[in-house]
């Protein structure tokens, strides 16, 4: 169950974004033409598109972490409660239980990552004009992106919900061991920060979750994104049902029926 | 006969090399009120948890409803001493949620539940403004609120009222009677365990030590007859042979009986025998008596 101040919380970040957006480029007054405000290629000039997908970045970053820290907390905060219990004897099955909650988890943090993003893009669309398009200023997919904007903006938001949906994985995942909703929530955030040394030692890109999440690297596609994210998510949450699932893999000696 | 509404055969549990419950059998029937005393950390939550199937026992085997009086509701309702809720909502907010689960009772049959329990359906005090009797009140509405065939209480009585207590008493006693419910509750206040309670089982160490039944244990106790004179000792003595009771005479006017049938019985038959008496004193071991000479001394 989500606190108020979670919700709080999640919307000054929304409005940090909007802030970005709105004080980086100017004083908030739409331009017109080109070459009254520095571009972010030098060429070209602001549009709603370049608003987006550069200057609101550190947001989409945070985004995804923040959520997974709200969302994926949330079976550390019912089994710390105990509140889990009521909702358990109900559905009288650890596992469905579990899968319920993991759906619901995943369902909040993509539906509130992809939604946030929607938002801010509709905010910058609002602000300032749309065309014409620079393909520069994104990093991958860039014929597509000249092709179809939009449906590029739409993956960008399924990507990033897949993302959130993946930090609220690794966060439900520690919530197996851990009942401390804060230091279940803190583990999207050192996964995201230790995930630095598997890198760098191996080069591997499914292991760049900064990359993954800013989606600044130019060698990745929508394809591999969606690789490495559902990889996560099927580790994460498939975790999550074995471990929370079998309780009696941790406490049975014997089989017991029931 | 009724057919058990529980059953319980061999049921353990092992945490690490410890068992917290070793050897459980235990069946409770439809309406009966079965108790669960013994000191702390005797296995009283865990036997619990584990018949709500929060937890999965070590071995043995467990039948319990799957299904309540509602078609598609659970089978059983647990109110546990923490009585867990989102302290941000409502009471009736968060039994609303919790009903969502199976959505098998109107709105009115929750706020019915929160008025059995005394509490205001109306209100929209949040919970973490509840002191901790109401939480409790509102675990047990909780409970109730989908008209479960097995009700589990853990310390039910916790952080209530006297006058909280008696009515939550009448209103077990009720839900059992008129709908067939069987309760199961743990809890350490043993005279409330024995004014609510059919059965008690008193347990130690995880192993049920002995089944106190409060009726039939107490209808084949001794009573002490005391009579207004001599006269009517020799009136009762010569009565108590004539109907073959085994009794012992204690002073001039008072003798102990190890009667053979309920007492409102006895007086009857005493009165029309035309023997007065003055007093009559049941000497039941009580409830806490059992406790303390079986679990506390352990003998």
């Amino acid at each position: 169950m989500t606190r108020p101040i979670y919700l709080i919380a999640f919307t000054v970040l929304i409005l940090f974004g909007m802030g970005l957006i709105y004080f980086t480029i100017g004083d908030g007054v739409p331009i017109d033409g080109p070459g009254k405000l520095a571009a972010p290629d030098e060429s070209g000039y602001w549009t709603a598109w370049s608003a987006l997908l550069t200057v609101a970045l550190p947001v989409f970053l945070l985004i995804p972490v923040f959520i997974g820290f709200i969302a994926g907390a949330s079976l550390a905060e019912d089994r710390h409660s105990g509140y889990w219990q009521f909702a358990l004897i109900r559905v009288n099955s650890r596992l469905k239980w579990v899968f319920g909650k993991i759906v619901g988890i995943f369902a909040a943090s993509f539906a509130g990552s992809s939604l946030s993003f929607l938002l801010l893009a509709v905010f910058s669309f609002l602000l300032y004009p749309s065309a014409p398009l620079d393909a520069g200023i994104v990093r991958f997919n860039q014929e597509f992106f000249s092709t179809n904007p939009y449906l590029y903006l739409g993956l960008v938001a399924v990507m990033l919900g897949l993302g959130a949906g993946t930090m609220a994985g690794v966060a439900c995942l520690a919530s197996i061991w851990i009942k401390n909703p804060y230091a279940v929530g803190a583990f999207p955030i050192a996964f995201l920060l230790f995930s630095i040394v598997p890198y760098s030692l191996t080069r591997l890109q499914i292991l760049d979750l900064f990359s993954l999440l800013s989606l600044q690297r130019t060698g990745l596609s929508f394809e591999n994104i969606t690789f490495s994210w559902l990889t996560y998510l099927m580790v994460c949450y498939g975790g999550t049902i074995i471990f929370f699932g079998r309780e009696s893999i941790f406490n049975n000696k014997k089989g017991a029926s029931r | 006969m009724n057919k058990a509404m529980v059953t319980a055969k061999n049921v353990g549990k092992v945490y690490g090399e410890h068992w917290a419950l070793k050897d459980v059998s235990l069946e409770i029937m439809p309406s009966e009120i079965v108790g669960f005393v013994g000191p702390n950390g005797s296995g009283k939550t865990t036997l619990i948890k584990i018949l709500a199937g929060l937890i999965t026992p070590t071995e043995g085997t467990i039948n319990v409803p799957k299904e309540g009086l509602i078609p598609g509701s659970a089978g059983i309702g647990l109110a546990m001493e923490s009585a867990p809720f989102a302290a941000h909502l409502s009471g009736y907010k968060n039994l609303e949620l919790l009903a969502y689960i199976k959505n098998v009772i109107s709105t009115n049959e929750i706020k019915q539940a929160i008025q059995i329990v005394g509490l205001n359906p109306g209100s929209g005090k949040k919970v973490g403004h509840y002191s901790f009797g109401m939480r409790q009140r509102l675990a047990l509405a909780q409970a109730i609120m989908e008209r479960p065939r097995l009700l589990l209480l853990d310390e039910p009585t916790n952080g209530l009222d006297a006058q909280a207590i008696i009515e939550l008493r009448d209103t077990l006693k009720s839900l059992a009677k008129e709908n067939g419910i069987a309760i199961f509750l743990a809890s350490h206040l043993l005279t409330e365990v024995e004014n609510v309670c059919d059965r008690v089982l008193m347990v130690k160490q995880g192993k049920i030590k002995k089944t106190f039944n409060i009726k039939s244990d107490n209808e084949r106790v001794p009573v002490i007859v005391q009579t207004t004179d001599a006269s009517d000792i020799e009136k009762l003595l010569i009565w108590l042979k004539a109907h073959g009771q085994t009794y012992q005479v204690i002073k001039a006017n008072e003798v102990s009986i190890d009667i053979n049938m309920p007492v409102p019985k006895l007086v009857n038959s005493l009165v029309q025998a035309n023997i007065n008496i003055e007093g009559i004193i049941k000497k039941a071991p009580t409830l806490e008596e059992e406790f303390i000479s079986l679990l506390i001394k352990g003998e």
